[in-house]
């Protein structure tokens, strides 16, 4: 466990996100707590606040996996207040699906795409000619045996 | 479900904001256009059901430990 008095283990920075429709299927979860995980890079966890609460492991996968991009359109532009690419933060919902042995997928197709001064976000389902999986593998393999 | 029969250039409207018109009907394409509310985002439905499924799945009640894991470096 870090030592928040450590100058060389910062405590993790924690911030406060709001997605005004929530994550798709799922839009009763608006604000969430977004904390970095410094012992397992390059994840973060993102927390719904509520009662009903959940957690979703996160990673930004821009500029870390070739190829992938992330377009929006000039509705969703707009809605985030977002100009260019230094405006936004972009992360990836991950599925651990095993850890013995480790099976672990991202969600390309549906990024979270929020504002970072405002730190207003919103799920993003990208369209266009590339199509993104939503179980990229990160590490591991489907089991054959598996459904 | 409701089904309604409309021909190429026809609309319904659901609610007061919401129009679905019939923009094309080529062989066994139909094109339609979408006028909603910005506050209602409008998915192709599999595609909908796919992210959703996604999230559900990826959704964790309580700590868990996380995988440690290397990703490739990105090349520059």
């Amino acid at each position: 466990m870090p030592d928040p008095t450590d100058p060389s283990h910062p405590a993790p920075e924690a911030s406060t996100l709001y997605f005004p429709f929530g994550l798709i299927g799922m839009r009763q979860f608006t604000r969430f707590n977004l904390q970095a995980a410094p012992e397992s890079p390059p994840f973060s966890l993102l927390r719904a606040e509520g009662d009903d609460t959940v957690e979703f492991v996160v990673m930004e996968c821009l500029g870390v996996l070739d190829d992938y991009q992330v377009v929006l359109s000039d509705e969703e532009s707009e809605a985030l207040g977002i100009r260019s690419a230094e405006d936004a933060m972009v992360l990836n919902i991950v599925t651990i699906h095993s850890m013995e042995p480790a099976f672990v997928t991202v969600n390309l197709a549906g990024p979270l795409v929020v504002n970072r001064s405002t730190l207003l976000g919103q799920q993003i389902i990208l369209s266009g000619p590339n199509s993104y999986s939503t179980e990229h593998v990160l590490v591991g393999r489907k089991d054959v045996s598996s459904k | 479900m409701l089904i309604l029969s409309r021909r190429e250039g026809e609309s319904v409207m659901i609610g007061d904001h919401i129009q679905v018109r019939v923009a094309r009907i080529e062989h066994d394409v139909v094109r339609l256009g979408i006028t909603a509310p910005r506050d209602l985002p409008v998915f192709r439905e599999e595609i909908y059901q796919k992210i959703r499924e996604a999230n559900r799945e990826a959704a964790r009640r309580g700590p868990a430990a996380l995988p440690q894991i290397s990703l490739p470096k990105k090349s520059e």
